[in-house]
């Protein structure tokens, strides 16, 4: 697959008063391809948002380099592929979303048929559109950010760099945003997308970097990830034979009981043999089986902490 | 980069040219020197804060800009008329701020006595800074001028004159406090007078107006002299100028720097038409107009 | 054409058309233009009927002197603003990253103040105007009124305000506080309008007795600081002087030429700007 962004050792050091130092950011390389969906992690102050203001060109690097859509180097033709949802975004409060967008549209030398037709679609899509003759200033805080994602998809680019795009939203919102991310994804479009909330990743994210003090920690496929992370599986019987609670109380560990059905936590290496001895049971009767993963939230706490 | 550092590098190159242009132009233009509106003594004194002195100067300074603009002749282009009011309550506010701006005082006893006879306001102006300047020996000098000159209080004259002398070694002053008790002639009290402040000024509006002053004030004692002269000859007072002329006690008739003719009252004094002042000559509001 | 749309792209216009919007949209720009607007039509006439010489000069003078306060404040409040706000309210983070170049992007924010303060003196002079020709109607003067000498005080009160405007740019381009732009405006402002009485000043017998040191600098300020003095027709427009042609081309270009200096200097700091 084609490479969409691509980051070379890409370092910045903000020089504070009385000639402090501070590495935000330290030799990332990263490659992020088309029709992926990656999640940017990362603690607060980790260096997420360096990464994304150096992207989007609100600071320079102090060294390395990044090429955005194949573009070759030039910051403007960068620009010009992505659409770009700010954390906690605030646009131009007097204006009104239809202008906030029409504005948008027409620093991408959009026609003028194209972003009336554009804005109406992406108002409709995120449910802004009686809100659209509203300046933004009377806008609450779940509408501002969906018209920051109306904002960053009018132009149809192939690349989005979305800082938190779940904040501020209701579930619904979220579900709305999950499914247009989704959509994007289906489409062949390349999402950057930086995030708190590690469902999220779990549901859309294709791929997943971790970031710890200005250092990329890890870097693994959401897939590989889940796979690997299952550690045993959670059964749920709705009876049992003795032969099996004896062979049980080896592999197993009790973990509740209701409703005449019992719950036993199976490690991953005895799931085989188990259900080997289960299967030839005509008493047991197995009512679920529940893989018991190492979530990400785990993986995450493990880097984070972690040397 | 390199476009925006040669669009700077070539309008810096391009402006020097210009700027050298208008500031002939302006240097060359006609000055309107307003003083505009002031607030009362006492709003002005309060939003000054701590800038009492600067503001004062200020004041002055416009006066005085206004004042030098007016009295050149050749930048009287502008169809308004020299306003004494607003130049008056300019200088009143601009002392009543800082009552020790020496300048203000100075410039109100050389340009509102002889120019347009507002003594007792500038008078009381004096009296003012008196209090606070109390080591100045200008205040109660003008003041004993004013007195003695404008307003023939010689008493108080005399009283203002000794607080000066007490207060100044200055020789030029006490030659001329002397003088006030002895010399009846005000003619020569008022040269000495404009010479003393021709010599103490540094503005050159306010020397040229001393200057015409001190010319016409010679002039009117050539003619007092040239009027004693004839008494001593003839026993009588002389009818007119002119007669001092036929008779050759004097040789010309001077020339009055105002623009006036000299003449002779019915008291025998040396006055002009011009009233010692530019402007006078043909206006309506002149009283005591040319006898015959 | 090409070369056109290269100086003042699109996305240059876009930003102008946002700034003008909001400016229009403001609360303090309605309410001085309102509270200008009925000073012009009751107050002036008013107070310049309580001269009794020259009501029409006086009606012209306090008109000028209005519009030349009025749009001062507008100039200082926008200018200073301009780019605060987008760095304060974090608009810029939403803006920077579409393909805007950071000159088309200081350039349309200026191009915006600049269209702001030429709706405002176009209302503020058409009302004036009106004021005027209501205390003209009270009494006649003996000087006829010369419009287009009234049109040029203001059109080069607007040259001097987009001045300031640039200076105000130039101080937020690196400025990360509103005060240093407010009172660094300010500054120019009074500077600009002395620099000429100063080195005139200076030039006369007496200024010549200074002290060597501030004759210098007296000059380096003449020299770098604008001339705003040259800006100011108000007696021109007042007692209906004649104006040379030349003279106020050349005054025009030196604005055009000075704003030019300020805004390329403006960009070359704004460039290396990080926002964070």
């Amino acid at each position: 697959m084609e490479t969409a962004i691509k980051i070379e050792s890409l370092g910045k050091i903000y020089r504070g008063v009385k000639g402090k130092r501070v590495e935000a950011l330290k030799n990332l390389n990263l490659e992020i391809l088309k029709g992926e969906v990656f999640g940017f992690l990362g603690p607060n102050g980790a260096g997420k948002s360096t990464t994304i203001r150096l992207l989007t060109g609100l600071i320079s690097p102090s060294s390395g380099r990044f090429s955005i859509g194949g573009s070759n180097g030039s910051l403007m033709n960068c620009k010009k592929m992505v659409g770009y949802l700010p954390e906690n975004p605030s646009f131009y409060d007097y204006l009104t979303g239809e202008e906030y967008l029409s504005f948008v549209g027409n620093t991408f030398d959009m026609k003028g048929e194209s972003i009336i037709s554009e804005s109406e679609r992406l108002l409709t899509l995120l449910d802004l559109h009686g809100a659209r003759k509203r300046p933004i200033r009377s806008y609450s805080k779940g509408m501002v950010q969906r018209l920051g994602l109306a904002q960053c998809l009018i132009h149809d680019p192939e690349i989005l760099i979305l800082d938190e795009p779940m904040s501020g939203l209701d579930p619904l919102g979220r579900i709305l945003v999950r499914d247009i991310i989704l959509n994007l994804k289906a489409r062949g479009k390349c999402v950057f997308m930086s995030t708190h909330i590690l469902h999220d990743i779990e549901v859309i994210c294709d791929r997943v970097g971790i970031i710890v003090r200005g250092e990329l920690r890890h870097l693994e496929s959401i897939q590989d990830i889940m796979t690997r992370g299952i550690k045993g599986y959670r059964i749920i019987f709705n009876s049992l034979s003795d032969r099996v609670v004896d062979r049980l109380r080896t592999v197993g560990e009790r973990i509740g009981s209701e409703k005449g059905t019992l719950s036993y936590y199976v490690a991953k290496g005895n799931m085989q043999s188990l259900l080997a001895e289960a299967s030839t049971d005509k008493v047991t009767v197995i009512q679920l089986i529940e893989p018991i993963r190492r979530g990400l939230d785990e993986l995450f706490e493990e880097v984070t902490r972690g040397n | 980069m390199n476009r925006i550092v040669a669009v700077l590098v070539i309008a810096t190159l391009l402006i020097i040219p210009i700027y050298t242009r208008i500031s002939a132009i302006l240097s060359s233009r006609i000055i309107q020197e307003k003083l505009g509106y002031l607030p009362s003594r006492g709003i002005v004194k309060i939003s000054s804060l701590d800038h009492k002195s600067l503001l004062s100067e200020w004041l002055f300074f416009k006066v005085l800009l206004y004042f030098g603009e007016r009295i050149d002749p050749f930048k009287r282009q502008l169809p308004t008329q020299v306003d004494y009011a607003d130049m008056y309550r300019f200088l009143d506010v601009s002392t009543y701020v800082d009552p020790y701006n020496i300048d203000a005082y100075y410039f109100a006893e050389a340009a509102f006595t002889w120019e347009i006879g507002r003594i007792r306001e500038v008078d009381a102006l004096l009296e003012r800074g008196l209090k606070f300047r109390t080591w100045d020996f200008y205040l109660p000098f003008f003041l004993g001028f004013n007195h003695f000159y404008f307003l023939k209080d010689y008493k108080k004259a005399s009283q203002y004159m000794e607080q000066a002398a007490r207060m100044t070694g200055e020789p030029l002053l006490t030659n001329l406090a002397a003088r006030f008790f002895y010399e009846s002639n005000e003619t020569r009290i008022g040269i000495s007078f404009i010479k003393f402040m021709i010599a103490k000024t540094w503005n050159e509006k306010v020397k040229r107006t001393l200057e015409i002053r001190l010319k016409a004030l010679e002039r009117v004692d050539f003619l007092e002299k040239g009027v004693e002269r004839f008494v001593q000859i003839y026993h009588r007072k002389p009818l007119s100028i002119q007669e001092m002329v036929g008779t050759g006690v004097i040789r010309e008739l001077p020339k009055d720097p105002y623009g006036g003719k000299f003449y002779l009252d019915e008291k025998g004094k040396i006055r002009t038409t011009s009233k010692f002042a530019y402007g006078r000559i043909h206006g309506n509001s002149n009283k005591d107009r040319e006898p015959r | 054409m090409l070369r056109c749309r290269n100086l003042f792209p699109n996305q240059a216009f876009g930003i102008a058309k946002v700034t003008l919007t909001g400016g229009r949209r403001d609360k303090v720009f309605i309410t001085l233009i309102f509270i200008s607007v009925i000073s012009f039509l009751a107050v002036i006439p008013a107070a310049s009927s309580l001269s009794m010489r020259q009501v029409r000069e006086v009606a012209v003078n306090l008109s000028l002197s209005t519009i030349s306060f009025v749009s001062l404040v507008l100039t200082v409040f926008f200018g200073v603003h301009l780019i605060y706000r987008d760095m304060e309210q974090r608009f810029v983070h939403a803006v920077l990253p579409l393909p805007i170049s950071r000159g088309s992007y200081l350039i349309g924010k200026f191009l915006g103040l600049s269209a702001i303060l030429a709706i405002g003196l176009t209302i503020l002079s058409l009302f004036s105007s009106i004021g005027i020709l209501i205390a003209s109607a009270t009494y006649k003067s003996q000087i006829p009124m010369l419009w287009e000498n009234y049109v040029a005080a203001v059109f080069f009160e607007y040259l001097e305000l987009l001045i300031l405007a640039s200076f105000a740019v130039f101080f937020s381009s690196f400025s990360t506080t509103v005060f240093l732009p407010l009172f660094s405006t300010v500054s120019v402002y009074i500077i600009g309008n002395v620099t000429q009485s100063v080195a005139e000043y200076i030039a006369s017998p007496y200024g010549q007795k200074l002290p060597r040191f501030s004759i210098y600098i007296s000059k380096a300020v003449y020299y770098i600081f604008p001339n705003l003095t040259a800006f100011d027709l108000k007696a021109k427009a007042i007692y209906s002087l004649r104006m040379s042609f030349s003279d106020l081309s050349f005054i025009f270009l030196y604005a055009v030429l000075y704003i030019l200096i300020i805004l390329s200097a403006s960009l070359l700091v704004f460039r290396r700007r990080e926002i964070a």
